[in-house]
């Protein structure tokens, strides 16, 4: 899928949920569960592995990385996925 | 002409042995950074500075690099603004009819908007975005006052769907004892 496409689709996403009344997003969301899917997200992470346990084979709570604050540095996952650098290519 | 990627993880022997004996992901259910997936890293040195962090976080003794080609026909590319801004609009959109707390982990924002649109997760299954590791060392090559460039940014593929992953194979075990 390129961009357009993309960009198409997500703001087909976009309308779909600006033409949603606050009753029919809940209805949406718990017809397919993104209810739960956020709600989980202030559950601990470890207890999070346990809940899924039973319904996925295999899994891996493991960070992908981290940031880490300097007095926090051994504690805290500070993670900042980051949208404001720019990848540059040069065709020399 | 279909756009790949090499993509390189670093996980214990037995869970790179799923991955690569079968074509299973090494799924993480996370909330913090692009959601659940397995996922990866562009190049090989930013694997091994992972490696690294796991050795000093945790103690693991014995890691594995594996490598697979990531496909990148249906891909949520969070680094160009326009699809990320237009991310966050529906977002906002909905926290706002919801009257909810907009700020949440990227990663459950991406896996809230992943469960709640019909055929999101069939549009798109592999995301990319960057990472910013402050703390990690800047090279030196870079470090002129004058100089714009950063090699403490990282580029990060979340794949969901296996199907996205071929050509699996070891690069090299990491043995740190």
């Amino acid at each position: 899928m390129n961009k357009i496409k993309s960009l198409q689709y997500l703001e087909e996403c976009l309308l779909k949920i600006r033409q949603m009344s606050s009753d029919e997003i809940c209805l949406q969301e718990e017809r397919t569960g993104a209810n739960i899917v956020l709600s989980s997200e202030s559950i601990d992470k470890y207890d999070f592995d346990v809940l899924f346990s039973s319904t996925y084979s295999s899994y891996d709570m493991n960070f992908i990385g981290g940031q880490y604050s300097k007095d926090t540095k051994d504690n805290d996952d500070k993670p900042m996925p980051n949208s404001i650098l720019n990848t540059i290519y040069y065709a020399a | 002409m279909l756009l790949c990627v090499d993509g390189y993880h670093v996980n214990s022997i037995s869970k790179t042995d799923i991955f690569i004996n079968s074509d299973s992901l090494i799924e993480s259910y996370d909330t913090d950074w692009l959601g659940n997936g397995m996922y990866f890293w562009d190049n090989m040195s930013n694997a091994r500075y992972w490696a690294n962090e796991k050795k000093r976080k945790d103690g693991v003794n014995c890691l594995r690099l594996v490598k697979g080609i990531i496909i990148l026909d249906s891909i949520l590319d969070l680094t160009d603004n326009d699809i990320v801004t237009m991310v966050d609009e529906i977002w906002a959109t909905y926290v706002k009819k919801r009257s909810l707390c907009p700020n949440k982990p990227s990663g459950s924002k991406l896996n809230w908007i992943f469960s709640f649109f019909d055929g999101f997760s069939d549009k798109y299954k592999v995301i990319k975005a960057h990472g910013s590791y402050k703390n990690a060392k800047l090279a030196h090559f870079f470090v002129e006052k004058t100089c714009y460039l950063d090699s403490r940014i990282k580029t990060i593929y979340c794949v969901r769907c296996k199907s996205k992953v071929v050509e699996r194979e070891v690069v090299e075990v990491i043995n740190y004892e």
